[in-house]
């Protein structure tokens, strides 16, 4: 429940709770920071700077594509 | 046929792609775990959502949407992989009792003077997160990119994996034990932390 929580998926009302009990419990709340602070270096390494090079390669590809958006659904 | 609102498309389409890029590509080389890859990764999901841009039905959505499309893009180069290795087993963890390291270092005795779990996360490097993140079996290791890595909700991971919402919950529950588990051995190896012998037992 905890992850839900950070996660920001908990429901409204349950939310509320948590929150409440992590004001008393010195455990938990620790717990929840442990998590929290993991949760946002992990969040850090889902960017990375791209190289010059890569974003023209790019800027190219889509100059280049060809005709206008199908309806087609996305192939899976 | 060529019509006038394409290249006013073409555009709008290049402008919502370029600053996605730094994430568009963290991901893909989490998913493909080599350079190469991932800039062939992001440039054929770019490709792709071009084709299919005319599917999309709200363009404030165009984020998890473009994401959806690299995890497709990596997925169906794997999906014969992944159709196997989801059912087998990895190791013991559980959506319940997962491994964690915050349950290996937390003491409570020392909750005025001391805080172990924080001088752990701050001696972690990136490299020790990107390393345990690509040891994930292919099933969790999409499920944390998507949610932990790009903070995608897990209705729209559930949507870019094709799978209930409930399976998003379990496999990221799982994926972050296993990653839990990665950090804490590369801890123990490097010499970050010692085994305590009132250490639970590794169970």
């Amino acid at each position: 429940m905890l992850a839900q929580f950070l996660d920001g998926e908990l429901e409204h009302a349950r939310s509320e709770d948590l929150e409440r009990h992590l004001e008393v419990c010195r455990s938990c709340c620790s717990r929840a920071e442990f998590e929290r602070v993991l949760k946002t270096q992990l969040a850090g390494v889902g960017r990375r700077n791209v190289e010059p090079a890569f974003v023209e390669r790019i800027r190219q590809l889509i100059g280049e594509l060809p005709g206008r958006p199908s309806k087609d659904p996305p192939a899976r | 046929m060529h019509e006038p609102t394409s290249e006013v498309e073409r555009a709008w389409f290049a402008a919502e792609v370029e600053p996605l890029l730094p994430e568009l590509y963290g991901a893909a080389l989490r998913l493909a775990r080599n350079e190469t890859d991932a800039e062939d990764l992001v440039a054929e999901a770019v490709a792709r959502a071009w084709t299919h841009l005319g599917t999309l039905d709200r363009r404030a959505a165009f984020r998890g949407w473009l994401f959806r499309i690299l995890t497709n893009c990596f997925l169906s180069e794997r999906r014969a992989g992944i159709a196997r290795v989801s059912s087998e087993p990895y190791g013991d963890e559980s959506e319940e009792g997962g491994f964690s390291i915050f349950d290996r270092l937390h003491q409570p005795i020392l909750l005025w003077w001391g805080n172990p779990e924080r001088e752990f996360l701050n001696k972690l490097l990136r490299e020790d997160l990107e390393r345990a993140v690509d040891a994930l079996p292919d099933p969790f290791r999409v499920a944390v990119v998507l949610a932990d890595l790009q903070g995608l909700s897990y209705k729209e991971t559930a949507e870019a994996l094709a799978v209930p919402v409930g399976t998003v919950r379990s496999r990221l529950a799982r994926g972050r034990s296993l990653l839990q588990r990665a950090l804490w051995a590369h801890a123990l190896d490097v010499g970050l932390r010692s085994e305590r012998k009132e250490e639970k037992p590794d169970v």
